[in-house]
């Protein structure tokens, strides 16, 4: 006796993995085609080089070095003899021969500025970016600053432009929170000079915690 | 229960009927849904994603960046696609498989970055936060592996009768070879 029974037809395990790569294949050649016309130039490049060097390497006489640091632009500008930040930050200034750091915690990267620093720079009347999350931003944050983490920043460009010129600190979380190297990143590529961008390496609650000036509430 | 009610409702076909509806479609529709979500977050702002993915530290920078492009580009057309397909029905069995190994590849990257100790944004949303809030760590890692088990089962069984498969796939006789023996 035959019992029959109706259902869809079997699918092999051949078919649906063939199916999968295929899937695969339409993904990578859109994707492709995408990174051709996407009006953004996608890059991976560090803009912290020449990489990080140790604090006691700082020469006053090598910053227009081969490297083209960027610092060197900013010390141009309005912040005196002593370059774009006071003796006490911990900001590099030296590009020429890169020498081994000593420790860990001498290795600082051209555009990183310590906690004092940055407050030297808000006082300076620089301008500052938050890179948090948008509900970290408008629960409180730097007295005066922004919120631009860095998806917001090709939809910023009109906004931003008048900026261009500016002495600009951009924070996050701290540690090894990536958000203000990447809003960095896209502000030098929508204009940004190298020189006159900053993330600052402290945290915000380090901001809070040493009395600086914040808002709270929505901007 | 009448015995010719009982032999209706426990036919495999009212069966995979039911499941389909009441397991399957839902389950398309959520996953699907919730990937094409993904994939237009990521695919809004390729170089966020290029960045995100460099930070999981799963290549080597100097000598794959190439790779990293790729997949910025790739893995959200990946995500878009398969999103599509599950809600459509098309192809679902693939798309839930592809879904599964995309999943499982971040798994890894995500349990990657817990062994490390790094602090990063899992950017697996753009800037949005599904489920899981901060920063990547064992919370991301459950999530995914639900969604991978999800997945996985919706490759499984396929996207039943209330789909675009359902509707090309012509009914075909199975013959109940034991029945024959008998």
């Amino acid at each position: 006796m035959t019992r029959r029974s109706y259902g869809p037809a079997p699918e092999g395990v051949t078919t649906w993995v063939t199916r999968a790569l295929a899937l695969a294949a339409l993904a990578g050649i859109i994707g492709v085609g995408h990174s051709m016309v996407v009006p953004v130039a996608v890059s991976l490049e560090d803009v912290l080089d020449p990489p990080a060097v140790a604090l006691p390497a700082v020469d006053p006489n090598g910053l227009e070095g081969p490297g083209g640091d960027p610092i060197a632009d900013g010390a141009d500008g309005e912040t005196g003899p002593d370059g774009p930040v006071g003796p006490e930050s911990k900001v590099n200034e030296g590009t020429g021969p890169v020498p081994q750091p000593s420790s860990p915690q001498a290795q600082v990267r051209s555009f990183e500025l310590d906690l004092d620093a940055s407050f030297e720079k808000w006082n300076e009347g620089a301008v500052f970016f938050d890179a948090r999350r948008d509900a970290e931003f408008e629960q409180s944050r730097v007295a005066g600053a922004f919120y631009m983490p860095s998806s917001r920043v090709f939809d910023s460009v009109d906004t931003l432009d008048p900026l261009i010129g500016e002495q600009v600190v951009i924070y996050c979380v701290g540690g090894d929170c990536d958000a203000s190297k990447n809003t960095m990143i896209k502000l030098i590529t929508v204009g940004f000079d190298r020189g006159d961008v900053f993330v600052m390496t402290a945290s915000f609650d380090d901001w809070v915690a040493a009395g600086y000036p914040v808002e709270e509430g929505a901007p | 229960m009448s015995a010719r009610l009982q032999k209706y409702v426990m036919s495999p076909s009212t069966t995979r009927i039911t499941e389909s509806i009441v397991v399957l479609l839902p389950l398309r529709l959520v996953l699907g849904g919730l990937f094409i979500f993904a994939a237009y977050t990521k695919i809004s702002d390729p170089q966020e994603f290029v960045f995100n993915i460099n930070a999981y530290g799963v290549f080597d920078r100097e000598t794959q960046e190439h790779v990293i492009k790729l997949l910025g580009f790739a893995i959200p057309w990946a995500e878009m696609i398969v999103g599509v397909a599950l809600v459509l029905g098309v192809w679902a069995r693939g798309a839930a498989a592809l879904l599964a190994l995309q999943l499982f590849a971040f798994t890894i990257g995500i349990l990657n970055v817990i062994a490390s100790g790094k602090e990063l944004s899992c950017g697996c949303f753009g800037g949005f936060n599904v489920i899981c809030t901060g920063d990547v760590g064992w919370c991301h890692a459950g999530r995914n592996g639900v969604l991978l088990v999800l997945s996985a089962l919706l490759a499984w069984r396929g996207a039943g009768v209330a789909s675009i498969d359902g509707l090309l796939t012509r009914p075909r006789p199975i013959v109940d070879e034991d029945a024959d023996e008998a």
